[in-house]
């Protein structure tokens, strides 16, 4: 490196007049701008008046650095390991392996999944989404060309699974937009849907000008009509390439409109041939078209412009953006949304990390930014903005820096934060453990070690449904005539199942003896065992089939949380936690309910240290010593050692199992465990 | 800074001030037994306008938005782009009407209120949830309570070991107890069917075990609890629902929680799906002494194909309802419990290209029943074509403040946030429809 570089480095760290850095980012450039942002708290807090919190020790740390980091608690073994480390720098070295490991990819990957609201099991395309999402986690894909590929997506899931983004609200594209200025720019638009905005100066005009940007998006698949045009091409259908071009100023001729007829016909047949073939296409492609506009309601009421009215894209705020070709819609709004330029972008994602890595944003609630919003850390806040564009809006190397500060190795503050009123940090928030945190412990506990790499399983499932979805759209047009034959007798077939089985369980509601209820079981199992056979008959490439994916309750799994298929269901453990739903931004809570308490003192799922067959348990009652079994239980649950008071007290609980068991369920259930300090 | 802002920031100073000079107050502990129902139900102009007869509620919230003009407000003379297929039914009542996938509601008109005349301005899900629940629109700046957390806030609790407020099948983003202390955040049972889990103690616990159990967590916490304790509610919180969890594992009436105790008649009347399950169970925990049960059924949110899903939703909500009506009448129940339908907002009346409708808050209907609520009524009305409302118009504060009223509570009644803002059950400036009691 040369010395004018290096120099630059050292004074400035992620200055403008520094060029974006590669990954990872050099050592020193992370140590210098995590100082930087130390040195701009210190500023703050003593024209504040306040002294920072001290700093916590190493246990405390290990914990924190673990559950934040990659999300869940470490195992006996790598809390012994960071313990019994006694290097000078054995803090950032820690900090630096476990944002490399694949622990933290898992952990980020379910933060960004709540947020953008993926369902796995959404249709075919939940999966690609999700399957997408967590591999560009995984390899890094920076934030602006994630989101962009997003915004930009277009065409079917297979060849384009960022397009889930749309998918995941089809037919809402109005919320999908409000959801989108919410998520990436931290503005709330979602009011000026259906009026002008009370609090901000949006108009409904405006917000229709922001979603016209989508108004060319239509959920249907450009695929599917290209295979329909094929196949009827092939039949002999005429000149199916081009409609007829008529010359300026002059009529279609006779001739030319009666070709036009006839294509026409011939596609509408094919197409009523081959819509049950391809009915899951248009579920999971969106087709952009330059023709299609966004119109105002029927109801629109402002003297501006006509109900019903079409609206031309128009950007909001940062740079104006007008007279848009249609064709270019979407890939307008991605690059404006993403600029580096966009007075929002940037801040807002990096102020999304603080308050995932600090318990809270610096500008807080993160979703509702305005012009005049209020922080006590200016200075801090502009300065990751630079650093997050210095760092090419890597979210690793981001949050690497946010977790190599002093701030990240303060005591919590004692007091809760008030909602609405800016926080000066003199410590992190202390935050409970997120549902996923929890679950993701939970296997640390019954199972020791835990691998933290992503699971094959949905990608295998999705290579398998792409490859599929392939061969149609490679297929011949004779085989593709058989397909949608085989396809169309399975659906009329599947129908009437379905039909049977409605039929049924009325009868069933209405059934007044025992015979007919009887009946009336038996009628609904014959249309249900004929749904079953005729699904696959309907279905003959297996596109329309969904992947196994497996439960999400399957209490053996050795998978993480984010390797199953999201949202988990009601009533597991996940979900009793506050686990995201997936249904609006960043649903996921950690509010405190009976139901947690009840699970973590009476379930058997939640016994880890019951007994022999429990690997805790085994493991402790394998210890000679009842010191050697307090250490070992301390150190898994709380990840420190007993303080010498806690030996001595707990020494002759020790020596019993059954008390020593007891001992463990009472540390399961205790505010330490469950809380990140 | 907007001058819209300013505005409501200097409004909310003012009331603020105005609540502490005037009222004097920081309502809870001992002072809230001023406000309990025996001193409300006293309140003469209240119970002579038929108030304060209901002690529970059976809330029902459509969640998605529940298209009105398909269901409780049916317009069969409008153009077929705005009624689609949907045939109005004639009911009980001369001169009421319902979408046809109400038949069994039809015939219990006399004993329901519909409200045709609901308005907000939220057009989005979470936003219109949350002001249909709290009575506020949503602001960065505090968490305000839900009705069910008002209810159990305001009115002793008439069973000590259960928890007044249980929610059944609620999504996440319920506001709960809002800026409550925990205890009067819902307890969510998940799947009705399955009941409050995890309700006896492991098979191989004693109760010296579990005693020393609990003995122990807290003794492990008591570094952690001094430091936070009092600090923080969230660790409260935490010692809360312990205490709460222990008290209902002894409590005699957990079997309120189990559906199998009900006949098979009984279940298959309300439903075998989880809604109307949930609808079963808020029945028999009323019969228990808890205030007020939510159950949530969800997915009414059709963008697309409204007519389809129309035939598949719509009898769960018709079949579940009708049955709880019935039994409570039957069991006499019906005079003291509240059932209410809401949902965040209703349908667009323009159908769209894709046979769907779209979030419309600007019309939209709710029904009230029972707890001295006269049956056999509509209370106000939309236009020919379900998009405007053309009289009586009630906001989302008035219909939490009508829910107030039925139970006695005093809906303009401020009570403090932590951050000394004064709030109502009523919302800002909610008005009762006193018209439908008595």
């Amino acid at each position: 490196m040369e010395f004018p570089y290096r120099f630059a480095i050292l004074i400035l760290p992620f200055s403008v007049v520094l060029p974006v850095f590669g990954k990872p980012l050099p050592a020193e450039v992370v140590s210098q701008a995590a100082a930087r942002i130390d040195g701009l708290l210190t500023e703050d807090l003593k024209r504040a008046g306040l002294k920072a919190n001290p700093l916590v020790d190493d246990a405390t740390f290990l914990r924190r650095s673990y559950l934040g980091i990659i999300g869940r608690i470490p195992s006996e073994k790598e809390a012994r390991n960071f313990l019994d480390d006694r290097t000078v720098d054995r803090r950032a070295k820690l900090i630096d392996s476990l944002v490399a490991s694949p622990g933290f990819d898992s952990h980020l990957f379910n933060w960004t999944a709540d947020l953008l609201r993926v369902q796995t099991r959404q249709e075919q395309f939940g999966l690609g989404w999700h399957v997408w999402l967590r591999k560009s986690i995984a390899s890094d894909l920076p934030w602006n060309t994630l989101v962009s590929e997003m915004l930009a997506s277009n065409g079917h899931c297979s060849s384009d699974p960022a397009v889930g983004y749309y998918l995941r609200d089809g037919n809402m594209l109005l919320d999908n937009f409000s959801n989108t200025m919410g998520a990436f720019l931290g503005r709330q638009i979602g009011c000026a849907q259906c009026h002008d905005h009370p609090f901000d100066t949006w108009s409904q005009y405006e917000y229709y000008q922001m979603a016209a940007f989508g108004g060319g998006i239509t959920y249907r698949s450009g695929e599917a009509q290209e295979l329909i045009r094929k196949t009827a091409k092939s039949m002999g259908a005429p000149n199916l390439d081009a409609a007829p071009t008529i010359p300026p100023g002059k009529k279609m001729d006779a001739d030319a409109k009666k070709r036009m007829k006839e294509q026409q016909r011939v596609t509408a047949n094919l197409g009523n041939q081959f819509r049950p073939l391809l009915k899951d296409f248009n579920k999971n492609a969106i087709l952009d078209d330059p023709a299609a506009k966004l119109r105002l309601p029927v109801d629109y009421k402002y003297r501006d412009a006509k109900p019903g009215e079409a609206v031309l894209p128009e950007t909001l705020f940062g740079e104006k953006i007008t007279d848009i070709a249609p064709e270019n819609r979407r890939a307008t709004f991605a690059s404006w949304v993403t600029s580096p330029d966009n007075p929002y972008f940037t801040k807002v994602i990096a102020n999304r990390l603080w308050a995932r890595t600090f318990g809270r944003g610096i500008i807080d609630p993160v979703d509702d930014l305005h012009d005049d919003s209020v922080s006590s850390h200016p200075a801090v806040l502009a300065y990751l903005e630079t650093t997050m564009k210095g760092a090419n809006y890597d979210l690793r190397q981001f949050l690497r820096i946010l977790y190599r500060t002093q701030l990240f190795q303060r005591e919590c503050l004692r007091e809760e934060p008030a909602m609405g009123e800016p926080l000066t940090f003199r410590g992190p928030v202390l935050t409970r453990m997120t549902a996923e945190q929890l679950f993701d412990s939970f296997l640390v506990l019954t199972r020791a070690e835990v691998d933290d790499t992503a699971s094959p399983a949905f990608t295998n499932a999705w290579d398998t449904y792409r490859t599929q979805v392939e061969g149609l759209l490679k297929a011949e047009p004779h085989d593709l005539i058989v397909l949608a034959e085989s396809a169309k007798q399975g659906d009329d077939l599947l129908r009437k199942a379905q039909a049977d089985q409605r039929a049924a369980q009325k009868a069933l509601g209405e059934a007044k003896t025992p015979e007919a209820r009887k009946q009336a079981q038996a009628d609904f199992q014959d249309a249900r065992n004929r749904f079953v056979e005729s699904r696959v008959q309907a279905d003959p490439l297996g596109t329309m089939q969904k992947a196994n994916l497996g439960a999400t309750d399957n209490k053996n799994s050795p998978l993480r949380a984010s390797e199953h298929p999201a949202p988990f269901n009601p009533g597991t453990l996940v979900r009793e936690f506050g686990g995201s739903d997936r249904q609006t931004p960043s649903s996921g809570n950690t509010a405190a309910t009976v139901p947690q308490a009840l699970a973590l003192l009476n379930d058997f799922k939640t016994d880890i240290a019951s007994g022999k067959k429990s690997r805790l348990g085994e493991t402790l009652a394998a210890l000679e010593s009842p010191d050697e079994r307090l250490d070992c239980l301390f150190i898994t649950l709380f990840s420190q050692l007993p303080s010498p008071a806690e030996k001595q007290k707990y020494h002759s609980l020790a020596a019993n199992p059954l008390a020593l068991r007891d001992l463990a369920r009472a540390m399961l259930t205790s505010n330490r465990f469950i809380f990140i300090q | 800074m907007n001058p819209n802002r300013l505005d409501e920031l200097n409004r909310r100073d003012f009331l603020c001030r105005t609540a502490r000079t005037c009222f004097g107050l920081t309502v809870g502990g001992s002072m809230a037994r001023l406000f309990d129902s025996t001193a409300f139900a006293a309140d003469a102009a209240v119970a002579q306008a038929g108030g304060g007869k209901a002690k529970h509620v059976i809330y029902l919230y459509m969640a998605g938005g529940m298209t009105h003009i398909d269901t409780f407000d049916p317009k069969p003379d409008a153009p077929v782009e705005i009624r689609g297929p949907v045939k109005a039914l004639s009911t009980k009542v001369d001169g009421i009407q319902l979408g046809h996938c109400l038949p069994r509601l039809a015939q219990l008109t006399d004993k329901v209120a519909l409200i045709r005349s609901l308005n907000t301005t939220q057009g989005a899900h979470a936003q219109g949830k949350y002001l249909m629940h709290t009575g506020y629109a949503p602001r960065g700046t505090i968490s305000h309570p839900s009705s069910g957390s008002w209810v159990s806030k305001m009115l002793p609790k008439i069973n000590q070991d259960l928890p007044p407020f249980v929610l059944v099948g609620g999504a996440n983003g319920h506001p709960g107890a809002g800026f409550f202390e925990p205890q009067f955040a819902p307890l969510p049972i998940g799947d009705p069917t399955l009941g409050l889990q995890n309700v006896k103690r492991r098979n191989n616990t004693t109760d010296e075990s579990f005693s020393r159990q609990l003995e122990l967590r807290k003794e492990l916490d008591h570094d952690f609890d001094s430091k936070y304790h009092d600090t923080q509610k969230s660790v409260r919180a935490y010692d809360q629902v312990y205490e709460a969890a222990v008290t209902l594992m002894d409590s005699k009436d957990l079997e309120g929680f189990n559906l199998s105790k009900e006949s098979a008649e009984t279940r298959a009347a309300y439903g075998s799906d989880r809604f109307g399950q949930g609808v079963l169970l808020a029945r028999r925990l009323v019969e228990r002494g808890v205030r007020f049960i939510e159950v949530e059924l969800g997915g009414f949110d059709w963008h697309a194909d409204n007519f389809d899903q129309m035939e598949d939703k719509i009898p769960i909500l018709d079949q579940a309802l009708s049955a709880l009506l019935t039994d409570l009448g039957s069991r006499g129940l019906l005079e003291s419990t509240l059932v209410v339908v809401a949902t965040e907002f209703g349908r667009s009346p323009q159908i769209t290209s894709n046979a769907g409708r779209n979030h419309y808050p600007k019309a939209f209907s709710c029904l009230l029943a029972g707890g001295g609520v006269r049956g056999g009524q509509v209370y106000g009305a939309t236009d020919k074509t379900a998009s405007t409302v053309v009289e009586n118009g009630v906001g989302a504060h008035d219909f939490n403040a009508t829910i107030a009223f039925a139970l006695g509570i005093p809906f303009n009644q401020p009570l403090m946030s932590p951050s000394k803002r004064p709030f109502k059950m009523g919302g800002q400036d909610g008005k009762p429809i006193t018209a439908i009691f008595g």
